[in-house]
């Protein structure tokens, strides 16, 4: 019988987290969705933790701030794109062997996850290092300029796929990484989330955190109003049309056991999610209806991954 | 595995002695990805954990940026860490390679030197630790295979040093040493442990919290880290030879420290050399001393930081030197000894300095090659004209 980990409810823990260990004077866009995910995930990891970043927005949060003296609560490294899992490993592995329990959190974005610094992530994953990383999916690079990464969406905008007469878009189907790294054997527990279902994003945040004997993985939608070229008010109401159009699926995985955590009770046709950003104002219905099915697609994928486990979903 | 005692001497290859130096030296951390001619010491070094003899948390990853990666993190919390490569392995790992030595961290490892695939294949030389060789690591090259051994243990000593902290490279060269068997002679543990006792250093941790980040040296301190680490680099060429110094009276081995100079007491013209070849050089010199020619060798040991200073003692008022590189370097069409000799004697009395390339993927550096090589520098010292830069080998191109 393959263990699971528990499942608790966080709204009594919400108020017990631990205070905010963000530094004042961060360097990032108002109303982005990388900083609130941010703060959270290092309330719920609170005081014991060491978090290592790379190249990307989400250092801006994490570094140290823009202002002279202003400093993250914890310790922190600045690694790069291509070797942020095996410098945190090497740190927890060391601290492991003399005795201190310390949780270890990488946070990066999905360029550096999926694209440069994928194979060093998927060998630590493979080999089950016991740190937690946390992908910040803003679905392009966002800090060099909203350029292509491997998680663009069919048909988006950016600024290396640009619209014109020679090209609409990007026209590569995006690579799934979180489904990608959940098959990765030694990845105890791996999760979707978005700040907007916060409960839920703790709640996978407090198991990550629990995880002594593999790697957890989250991956969160971290909505990008400037890069996604929506106002920038819009972050939390585009994180949740992302799951209720069932763009970006709410699941977990436990030591393989896959199911999802959010369900949207009457899915809303992709349009809904599109024609909020500007990413997305070109598009025909052609590439509508080429947009949708690349969201069924990746759904039926998910829910054939859920269906091996009956009895694990739950209704919401 | 038959265990070894003090003062035994055992028959083994370059691999064989860096491996039986690391496990003495007991680090925390190790790990390594494959690549020949280094394989054999993984695969000595697996075998020494599954027997029990060492205690290091060892890492089987999947690429040279991993290991780089994992021995940086347990450097950044304090451990004494390991891992070896060689040629494409190295190019791989550039990225951690140059940030081991930008956060000024210990890390020791081994390169056994090799030509780069394109276009070599799989050959000796050493371009490969050469080209790299401008980031702030510290280089010790060796001779043979109980140099190897020994020079592990001054790596780790000087990696560690509070007044140093920069990552140390021991650079065989690869096939010749690598898989040279030689009788290397065991040290007690006890000497080992006295030589390399564990010392404290910063670490990444809590009280207060510490930062290793770009953001965290700000713009403006930028500068003066710099400058900090560039007097660090330099102060290592004084502490190599007081490193040799501790070592020789410990061990009863030394050897000079950042050069070691062979047959130079009168000597009128000399060859300048480094790694495996030297044996072969020692060997021309004594030829060529029983001819009654007047020549010596230097042999250089850091080739980074630079032994400037001590190089140009040592050629001071010879007639002419020979340089013998086994890499090239894309400025003069020379080598790399040859550019930073020829920059480094800058402002002293002139001396032709005639350089020597030869032994790349693989090609012996045989001992009429060097023998025709103190003939051209006996000639340039005589006042004749000479050829610069000459290709061991293919005079005629
Ligand atoms: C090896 C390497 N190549 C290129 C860069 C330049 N670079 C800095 S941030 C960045 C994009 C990061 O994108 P992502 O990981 O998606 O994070 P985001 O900025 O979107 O938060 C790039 C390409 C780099 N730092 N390192
Ligand atoms: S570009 Fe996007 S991800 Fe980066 S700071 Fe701005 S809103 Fe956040």
């Amino acid at each position: 019988m393959p263990k699971n980990l528990k499942y608790k409810l966080a709204t009594p823990i919400l108020e017990k987290l631990d205070d905010e260990l963000q530094t004042r004077g961060i360097g990032m866009c108002p109303g982005c969705g990388e900083e609130l995910a941010i703060r959270y995930a290092l309330r719920v990891m609170g005081k014991n933790t060491m978090v290592f970043t790379a190249p990307g927005c989400s250092p801006s949060a994490l570094a140290a701030g823009t202002d002279k003296g202003s400093t993250l609560g914890i310790p922190s490294m600045g690694c790069y794109m291509t070797n942020l899992p095996p410098i945190a490993s090497g740190v927890k592995r060391y601290l492991k062997r003399k005795g201190q329990d310390v949780n270890i959190i990488c946070i990066a974005g999905d360029g550096v996850s999926g694209d440069v610094g994928f194979q060093p992530l998927s060998g630590a994953a493979e080999r089950g290092e016991n740190i937690i990383y946390m992908c910040l999916d803003n679905e392009a690079y966002m800090n060099t300029g909203i350029q292509r990464s491997g998680s663009t969406p069919r048909h988006s905008w950016t600024t290396t796929t640009p619209v014109g007469i020679a090209g609409r878009g990007k026209p590569q189907l995006p690579k799934y990484l979180p489904l990608l790294m959940a098959l990765h054997g030694g990845v105890s527990y791996a999760a979707t989330a978005t700040p907007y279902y916060m409960e839920d994003f703790v709640n996978k945040l407090m198991k990550a955190k629990s995880v002594t004997d593999g790697m957890a993985y989250l991956h969160v939608l971290a909505a990008c109003p400037t890069g996604w070229r929506a106002p920038a008010d819009s972050f939390m109401q585009l994180s949740k049309l992302a799951v209720e159009t069932n763009y970006f699926p709410i699941w977990e995985s436990s030591y393989g056991q896959f199911r999802f955590t959010k369900t949207p009770k009457k899915v809303k046709p992709i349009t809904a999610f599109t024609s909020a950003m500007g990413r997305f104002k070109h598009f025909t219905d052609e590439e509508i209806e080429s947009f949708q099915d690349m969201v069924d697609v990746r759904y039926e994928q998910m829910q054939l991954q859920c269906s091996r486990h009956t009895g694990n979903e739950e209704k919401t | 595995m038959e265990a070894i005692k003090t003062g035994d001497v055992k028959v083994g290859d370059g691999n064989f002695a860096a491996a039986h130096a690391v496990r003495m030296a007991k680090p925390d951390l190790i790990a390594i990805y494959p690549i020949t001619p280094q394989t054999s010491l993984i695969e000595k070094l697996s075998q020494f954990r599954v027997d029990g003899l060492i205690d290091a948390d060892m890492i089987e990853v999947e690429g040279e940026t991993s290991a780089i990666g994992l021995t940086i993190g347990a450097a950044v919390a304090g451990g004494r860490v390991f891992t070896s490569t060689s040629s494409m392995g190295l190019n791989f790992m550039f990225d951690g390679y140059q940030m081991a030595a930008n956060y000024r961290q210990p890390v020791v490892m081994v390169n056994a030197n090799r030509e780069n695939p394109a276009p070599a294949q799989i050959s000796a030389g050493q371009q490969d630790v050469m080209t790299v060789s401008e980031v702030g690591w510290i280089q010790i090259h060796v001779e043979n295979c109980q140099e190897i051994f020994d020079s592990v243990l001054m790596a780790f000593k000087l990696a560690e040093d509070p007044e140093i902290l920069m990552p140390v490279s021991v650079c065989y060269d690869g096939f010749y040493l690598s898989y040279l068997r030689e009788a290397i002679k065991f040290p007690a543990q006890e000497t080992v442990d006295q030589f390399i006792p564990r010392q404290p250093r910063p670490v990444l941790g809590f009280d207060p919290p510490t930062f290793l980040a770009w953001r965290a040296i700000h713009d403006e301190d930028t500068a003066e880290y710099r400058l900090r680490q560039q007097i660090a680099y330099d102060k290592s060429k004084d502490k190599m030879d007081a490193i040799d110094e501790e070592f020789g009276k410990l061990f009863g081995r030394r050897y000079g420290g950042q050069i070691e100079e062979y047959r130079m007491e009168d000597a009128e013209i000399a060859l300048v050399c480094l790694g495996s070849h030297t044996g072969t050089a020692r060997v021309v010199i004594d030829k060529k001393r029983e001819e009654g020619i007047k020549v010596g060798l230097v042999k250089v040991r850091t080739f980074r930081p630079f032994p400037k200073e001590k190089l140009a003692e040592a050629v001071k008022g010879l007639k002419a030197v020979g340089v013998i590189d086994r890499s090239v370097c894309f400025t003069w069409q020379g080598g790399h000894i040859f550019r930073d000799l020829k920059t480094s004697l800058y402002g002293h009395d002139y001396i032709p300095l005639v350089n020597f390339i030869g032994g790349l993927a693989g090609h012996d550096i045989t001992i009429p090659l060097l023998e025709n090589a103190v003939d051209v520098t006996l000639n340039a010292g005589e006042g004749k004209p000479f050829k610069e830069i000459n290709w061991m080998a293919l005079e005629n191109l």
